[in-house]
């Protein structure tokens, strides 16, 4: 953690006055903060007035005047950095300064007059006796880091987004408020994506050690909002600048003043004594205010900022020991505070000294606050909690790494201007990114989807691995499906397809014609425990619907939605028998047709435009077992639908789908599979298995799978029944059914899994097959992720390939290189790896 | 298209461009025109609203005039023939 | 025609033909041959696997489903 001290106007190499020991400049004080919750804000923050406080916000006894409301776009940023918070920690992570009156946002940044109110409403009671001199320890200089870490990390960032500002503004107080976009965005937006964007950056991804690229991001990535709402542009905060005048203001102040701190100086001393716990260990369950009010607090200890670089060496002793040790915890104890405060009685020559100490104190203190807004903080936070949980905090520390950008080795020194830039680009392009980069905007249902997969993916690391083996082995089911199915090699045709090449006249399978005349829904839904069940009727009540009669049928669905819809806006009770009738859903639900048009009029009906586009308003009229039967009866006849039909790439001579059906194929993922998607939420876990053993009994998988519709079908379901299995709540019976309906999945697709990914995909926007990679890789066992990365090795290193080829200078193709690299990484995370341009690493967690 | 068709009943000529709407249509129309275009709307008339048109013009020299048109009403008295196009 | 046709009016003979082979002329002389599905009162005819036919026996176009506004039609003759 020395960094968090480091200089960035220091020049790279410091000699050994640079290597700061935290044993040395740790305080202790983090032992007396009262982590687990918010038990001392009160006293720290003055939210009541009766406490023990040693200081009063409030004002309550001070003339001063009411702090002035300058920090609106912090209040502007609260909503936010919630959202942010609850998106990365999970919903469950309390949000203790939600209730924190001081969080509410006012007092966050400390204007002027608030830093008088501060100073004037000190009880002068109690300091004098609580305090009594202390020789002065040398752990005292831990917490100032915390002051120029900020300054080690944002200067970089301005630094290469202001080229042109000189360096010196960089250190001032309101600079960042006069800067007003940024501030506000970046530091919240940032953490998490940043650093994943680094080694995506040749410029210092070639500073940078291999082994130090941060190895948590990739945890994070999926965690992230893909679309965050655009920030709302902070305000300036205008009054930071004013400091110097600050002086001659207090002065006038008539109330006297005691400590700023809340800790009781007992446990100070202890504090001395205790080994040194981590400056996180500390930080990291506070609250954003805490840290806020620590950092600010340390900073305005009366130390000259012009021995930072020295702190923790040896080379002040003297100077240390000097000085009573109160004053560095206390800066407004009682003798500093006689000097000022007390003017219309007695000024001492020593309290006048002390006074000019103060004086000095509270020009540091203005010198810093406010310099944090509420995302900054946030961001702090959220820094120090990663610390907490890694074993290795160099390589995950951003500051550590920006420090080794602007700091480089002397072998690797570039252009100093041009790594800020690339730091500054990073950044930018991440919040461009999440404000909704071109890329992002591509796809509302396959969007929905890949949070999905994200969530499962989330949800799925999380849980402990080792259940599912355990679980196996008492139910004695270790490997199932292979031997009693062995793998189709070759069939790569639908059925339907099949037929249709076959040519019309074959009668010869007199399998097909027993099979499947008919089946009942219900009985369809009995196929899931028991597939033999089948129907046999007279072929001759199977009816043949032409073009026109399914445009018939549709018309009277869109008759009767619409009847329904106006009806529905009168009362609220409708009867959608009709319009459950006119789907004709039951009729002729077998997917083993002779001819196309012997196929169930509803799936016929889906081949068309205008049907998908009521698929969500009919949902909406329909019961919860209703649109199950539907699905179930989609699931069966995927294969002769037209999107499945004609919708994979392995029927075309030129593996290319034609536009007629891409357009068709487009359409779908806007409807039809966000429908899916959403009713999907509904159904229960055996559901789900039973829609997909359906779905893998009726249809050849293996060409499914090579459908951008199909496999996004199979993506759903399976990523919903990670979802529920994440929750824990599935009987083993269910369990047990579930592990054997994917090895049957498994077994279906396995050997020709690098079949998904269409060859001419130049777009190479294929997100929708890493996803389905991710799900599945998801549900499988290590052995099913060893079989899945080996057949799809060589597609991996393709994508690598690809985004090193693309020229990262360009914003574009920055984008497209960013694109590629996240899909692959939402693959390969679920393995534990992680994966830049250049090569594939363990996650390090 | 020798369909067994499921329900034969009351079936009449203008059903035909209902089943068609929002699809799309050709209609062939006096003085050598024909358009291409996504139905819109229709009535017993066969008035008729297009949307994506395009109006096609033939003449004897062989290739037709093109004329495209985002949205065009049809009056009904020039039309003479309404098909599907797949 | 058959001689049993001749005695019968308009209206079931159209009825009778529903589903044949039909013959349709129109007043601009063109042909067209295919299978009745529906006509009504206004004589609008909807046939199906239609071919066009323009002076004669030329061959010159097939559609699928066809409407025929009632107003264009000379006559219908069974095939």
């Amino acid at each position: 953690m020395s960094f968090f001290g480091f200089d960035p106007s220091k020049p790279p190499q410091g000699g050994p006055s640079e290597s700061y020991d935290f044993e040395n400049t740790y305080d202790g004080l983090g032992d007396q903060l009262d982590d687990a919750d918010d038990a001392l804000n009160d006293e720290t923050f003055g939210g009541s007035g009766d406490v023990g406080k040693d200081f009063n916000f409030g004002a309550t006894k001070g003339a001063a005047p009411p702090p002035p409301q300058t920090v609106s776009y912090a209040r502007a940023a609260v909503a936010t950095d919630e959202d942010f918070m609850s998106e990365l920690w999970g919903t469950a992570k309390p949000q203790p300064e939600v209730s924190n009156p001081v969080s509410a946002g006012e007092k966050k940044i400390l204007s002027l007059e608030e830093i008088e109110a501060q100073l004037t409403a000190i009880d002068p009671s109690r300091q004098p006796q609580q305090h009594p001199m202390q020789p002065f320890p040398q752990q005292q200089y831990g917490m100032p880091g915390m002051m120029p870490m900020q300054y080690g990390y944002m200067p970089p960032m301005y630094g290469g987004q202001y080229p042109g500002m000189p360096p010196q503004m960089m250190g001032q107080p309101g600079f960042y408020g006069q800067m007003p976009p940024i501030p506000g965005q970046i530091p919240g937006q940032m953490p998490g994506q940043l650093p994943g964007q680094l080694p995506g950056q040749p410029a210092h991804g070639q500073q940078m050690p291999q082994g130090q690229m941060p190895p948590q991001i990739p945890h994070q990535i999926p965690q992230q909002p893909p679309q965050q709402p655009p920030q709302q542009p902070p305000q300036p905060v205008p009054v930071q600048h004013q400091q110097p005048v600050q002086a001659p203001s207090v002065e006038t102040v008539p109330e006297p003043v005691e400590s700023v701190t809340s800790i009781p100086t007992e446990t100070v001393k202890q504090g001395e004594n205790t080994p040194a716990v981590p400056l996180s260990e500390i930080l990291a369950p506070s609250t954003r205010e805490e840290i806020a009010q620590v950092a600010s607090k340390k900073s305005s200890r009366p130390v000259n900022l012009s021995q930072f670089p020295v702190l923790g060496s040896k080379s002040t002793p003297q100077q240390r020991s000097n000085r009573p040790y109160h004053h560095q915890n206390h800066h407004y104890n009682d003798e500093d505070d006689d000097g000022e405060y007390h003017e219309p009685l007695i000024l001492t020559p020593e309290q006048q000294i002390k006074a000019a100490r103060r004086q000095e104190k509270v020009m540091r203190i203005m010198k810093y606050s406010g310099i944090m807004n509420p995302k900054d903080k946030d961001f702090v936070t959220r820094f120090q909690l990663s610390q907490i949980v890694t074993e290795d905090p160099y390589n995950e520390d951003f500051y550590a790494q920006v420090f080794k950008v602007i700091h480089p080795k002397p072998n690797q020194v570039g252009q100093p201007q041009e790594q800020n830039n690339s730091i500054a680009q990073a950044y930018l392009d991440q919040s461009g990114h999440r404000l909704g980069g071109r890329y992002k905007r591509a796809d509302v249902a396959l969007q929905r989807m890949q949070q999905q997969v994200q969530r499962a993916v989330t949800v799925a690391k999380e849980r402990p691995k080792l259940t599912q083996y355990v679980r196996e082995g008492a139910l004695g089911r270790i490997s199932i499906g292979s031997g009693k199915k062995p793998r189709q090699q070759l069939e790569i045709f639908s059925q339907a397809v099949q037929k249709g090449l076959e040519e019309e006249g074959e009668t010869g399978e007199g399998e097909t014609d027993k099979e499947n005349k008919g089946i009942n829904v219900k009985k369809l839904n009995n196929a899931i425990s028991n597939p033999a069940i089948n129907t046999n009727l007279d072929s001759d009540s199977i009816k043949k619907y032409g073009r026109k009669d399914i445009m018939g049928i549709l018309e009277n669905i869109i008759t009767n939605l619409m009847t329904i819809e106006s009806e529905s806006r009168l009362s609220t009770e409708v009867d959608t028998n009709n319009l459950w009738e006119s789907l004709k859903i039951l009729e002729q639900t077998s997917p083993r047709v002779n001819d196309p048009k012997e196929v169930n009029p509803f799936i016929q009906c889906l081949n068309h435009e205008k049907a998908l586009k009521i698929v969500s308003r009919l949902f909406k009229f329909l019961s919860r077992e209703q649109i199950l039967t539907i699905a179930t009866l989609i699931m069966s006849n995927l294969g002769n639908l037209d999107v499945i039909k004609h919708g994979s790439y392995t029927t075309y001579e030129d593996k290319k789908v034609p536009s007629k059906y891409l357009k068709l194929i487009e359409t779908y993922s806007l409807t039809f599979t966000k429908a899916l998607m959403n009713s999907v939420q509904d159904f229960k876990f055996n559901e789900i298995i039973g829609l997909l053993v359906i779905l893998i009994e009726h249809n050849n998988v293996s060409f499914i799978s090579t459908t951008k519709i199909g496999l996004s079908i199979l993506t759903t379901l399976l990523s919903r029944a990670e979802l529920i299995r994440g929750e824990g709540t599935i009987s083993a019976a269910d369990l047990s059914e579930w592990s054997s309906c994917y090895d049957e999945l498994f077994t279906a697709l396995e050997s020709r899994i690098s079949l998904i990914f269409p060859p001419n995909d130049v777009e190479s926007i294929e997100s929708y097959v890493w996803q389905f990679l991710a799900t599945l890789a998801l549900g499988g066992k290590l052995n099913h992720q060893r079989i899945i990365v080996d057949e799809v090795r060589d597609e991996i290193f393709s994508v690598m390939n690809k985004a090193k080829a693309l020229d990262s200078t360009d914003i574009n193709n920055f984008y497209k290189k960013q694109n590629l690299l996240n899909n692959l990484n939402m693959f390969l995370v679920v393995m534990g790896l992680v994966a830049d341009e250049n090569e594939i690493r363990e996650l390090q967690t | 298209m020798s369909s067994v068709q499921a329900d034969k009943q009351t079936e009449e000529p203008l059903d035909l461009i209902r089943y068609q709407l929002d699809e799309t249509v050709l209609v062939k129309l006096r003085g050598a025109r024909e358009m291409k275009g996504k139905l819109q709307g229709y009535d017993s008339h066969c008035n008729m609203v297009l949307s994506d048109a395009k109006e096609y013009i033939y003449n004897e020299t062989g290739e037709p005039i093109v004329k495209d048109c985002e949205m065009v009403f049809i009056r009904g008295d020039s039309v003479i023939l309404i098909s599907p196009i797949s | 025609m058959s001689e049993d046709k001749v005695k019968t009016g308009p209206s079931v003979f159209l009825s009778e033909i529903l589903g044949q082979q039909v013959k349709v002329k129109l007043n601009n002389g063109v042909t067209y041959l295919g299978n009745l599905n529906s006509i009504d009162g206004y004589m609008n005819i909807v046939m199906d696997s239609t071919s066009e036919h323009v002076n004669g026996e030329d061959f010159v176009k097939t559609y699928g489903d066809v409407f025929i506004r009632g107003n264009n039609v000379l006559y219908i003759s069974q095939v």
